[in-house]
């Protein structure tokens, strides 16, 4: 599902092309459940960014599905991210003037479905995760379980082939942030989603069928 | 994205943030009523002194001498020999005078002429009549008022009969105007007429200021404009010893000038306009900063760049198309308000209505353009760890 064949990336700092991927070289199976872990600063948001195609690889090629992603036109890029990538991230980063359910519609409402059935398929994703009744609150009304949910669901709610987690529950107490890897585990065992899970937590990552670590830009150990 | 989710997320910004959404359209919205209410203002001025100089008489040409040439009564009887087309030919001697009735006194112009003035100028009398025939004897001459002098002396009226003192003439007061409303200008409300002979004897002349001559058409007038111009030419050897001027000159001139105002008036609003514009691209660069983040979920959602500029570009332009209804309206009420309360004449231009909301829509476009196209260039990374 996921291929990475020799992905570098550098970032321009003080003048000077600083690299932060080395030659990453990673297959990720579909329906795969993939816990990343590494020290801060190793490079895993970095890695996440580009495969959620919000960055693109400095070099090497970034295969999703046998596509290509860093031939893509930003449009084209810009349905992957829209179709194939359900994206969550440590921050929830919900749209605050919007409500769950508005929130959750987002990616339907790039995709251009119609306001109706946006709502309707919003609704179910918003129930079956157990927040129907928070549907009409904005993010300020909801607690950081809550939001955090919300967010799941609006990364579920376009059926995309590929979740990524950027820490997600590293804003989250452990209690709350159980439930949330609970939701995680019980997502990819109905859905069969290939998924990818930053997490500096050891727990987490157990319950992942494999687990990648990265250490300074490199794929450091596969540990299966 | 769908136009109908475009527009609706325009919508909901714009009402989300009410206060600052009027207080952004308030520059477009006086600019757009600014253009309208002065241009309105301009229109009807025009109008009214077109009509004031058309109420002057129809198809008239003015004689008058220029650079000390003689000009007596002969001169009238010169041009009604000379111009077949001449249907009246009235004779004219104006001075100033102070005008005094019992303890009030006021200074009018004093028109010294015939009958048939008012004849040719199709006046409305407000009572009264002009002076009889025969009645420009030195011992009880009449005098005819304009409606402002009239007004001034006298505010209750009853003039007539009563007697007022001009040129140190005692004078019995024949008949008043009705108003005609001031032109651009001096307008007959301000004028006094009394019998030619009188004033040239009251001021030891036998000169007359200006022969006004009236035709059948307009056709005519400029035909006997032409025919007099040559004549006089030819008779004097210049053609500036006697100037022929016809009406349609007259209020071609006018007009000119009104419109130069009028444009002048216009022109000055639309700057204003044009700087309410900035009020949008300010508020709107300070809407993408505040939403930043959003704009970065947006894009790691699926949203394109042209989705990002079509939603702040719309927004900008609901602004202004808002802004430019709401300022039409205003401006086309305050017209009428205007009409009504000052008894000014305004004439509302569609001309100027369509140009102010033209430009104003036009402006939600070019001030939001630089805004929604910094949005769109928004790296998403940063935009979703911005801290706003
Ligand atoms: N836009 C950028 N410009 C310059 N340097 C960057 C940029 N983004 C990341 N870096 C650098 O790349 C390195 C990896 O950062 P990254 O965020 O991927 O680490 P991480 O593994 O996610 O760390 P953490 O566990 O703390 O989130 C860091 O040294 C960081 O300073
Ligand atoms: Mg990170």
């Amino acid at each position: 599902m996921i291929r990475l064949a020799g992905v570098s990336k550098s970032f321009p700092t003080g003048g000077r092309l600083v690299p932060v991927l080395h030659e990453i070289q990673l297959e990720i199976g579909p329906g795969e459940m993939v816990a990343l872990v590494g020290s801060s600063g190793s490079g895993k948001t970095t890695l996440m960014n580009i495969l959620g195609g919000l960055d693109r690889p400095t070099s090497g090629q970034y295969f999703l599905d046998h596509q290509e992603i860093g031939r893509l036109d930003t449009r084209a890029l810009a349905r992957v991210r829209n179709v194939y990538i359900g994206f969550v991230f440590q921050s929830f980063n919900l749209v605050p003037t919007l409500t769950a359910l508005e929130n959750v519609e987002l990616p339907l409402v790039y995709r251009g479905v119609a306001p109706a059935e946006r709502r309707r398929r919003s609704t179910e994703v918003l129930e079956r995760i157990g927040l129907g009744a928070h549907q009409r609150l904005k993010p300020f009304q909801l607690s950081g379980g809550q939001q955090q949910r919300v967010a799941i669901c609006r990364a579920l709610v376009g059926n995309p082939r590929v979740l990524l987690a950027d820490e997600p529950t590293g804003n989250l107490d452990s209690g709350t942030s159980a439930e949330v890897l609970d939701l995680f585990q019980a997502i990819h065992q109905s859905g069969g989603h290939t998924m990818v899970l930053v997490t500096h937590d050891r727990a987490v990552a157990r319950a992942c069928q494999r687990t990648v670590e990265i250490a300074d830009g490199h794929i450091a150990q596969e540990v299966l | 994205m769908r136009w109908s989710d475009a527009l609706r997320m325009a919508a909901t910004s714009l009402a989300r943030h009410k206060f600052r959404t009027v207080l952004t359209m308030l520059g477009l919205i006086m600019g757009v009523a600014a253009v309208i209410l002065l241009s309105a203002i301009g229109n009807g001025t025009e109008l009214q002194v077109t009509r004031s100089i058309e109420t002057l008489g129809s198809n008239l040409i003015f004689v008058s001498p220029a650079g000390g040439t003689p000009f007596s009564l002969e001169q009238a009887a010169y041009v009604q020999r000379a111009t077949p087309m001449a249907r009246q030919v009235v004779p004219v001697l104006t001075t100033h005078s102070q005008v005094v009735f019992q303890a009030t006194s006021v200074t009018a112009s004093a028109v010294g002429t015939m009958g048939s003035w008012f004849a040719l100028h199709h006046v409305r009398w407000s009572s009264g009549s002009a002076w009889a025939a025969g009645a420009n004897r030195l011992t009880l001459p009449q005098v005819v008022l304009g409606a402002a002098v009239a007004q001034e002396l006298a505010p209750h009226g009853g003039l007539v009969g009563h007697h007022v003192t001009l040129l140190g003439q005692r004078f019995a007061v024949a008949g008043v105007l009705a108003p005609v409303g001031q032109g651009l200008g001096s307008s007959q409300d301000s004028d006094v007429f009394l019998p030619l002979s009188v004033a040239q004897s009251l001021l030891s002349t036998n000169q007359i200021s200006q022969v006004i001559v009236g035709t059948a058409s307009p056709t005519e007038a400029s035909l006997a404009t032409n025919l007099l111009t040559r004549l006089y030419a030819k008779r004097y050897g210049t053609s500036s010893a006697v100037q022929v001027g016809s009406e349609d000159q007259l209020l071609a001139a006018v007009s000119h000038t009104q419109q130069t105002f009028t444009d002048m008036l216009s022109g000055t609003a639309l700057i204003a306009l044009l700087v309410g514009g900035i009020g949008i691209m300010n508020i709107m660069l300070v809407s993408v900063r505040e939403r930043t983040r959003e704009i970065g979920v947006r894009t790691a959602v699926g949203a394109h760049a042209d989705d990002v500029v079509l939603q702040f570009l719309l927004e900008a332009i609901a602004t202004s198309v808002l802004g430019g209804l709401v300022g039409m309206a205003l401006g086309v009420a305050g017209a009428g308000l205007l009409a009504r309360l000052l008894k000014v004449p305004v004439v509302v231009g569609a001309a100027a209505v369509f140009l102010a909301f033209g430009v104003a829509t036009l402006e939600g476009l070019v001030f939001g353009l630089y805004p929604s196209i910094a949005a769109s260039r928004l790296d998403p990374i940063q935009a979703l760890h911005y801290d706003g």
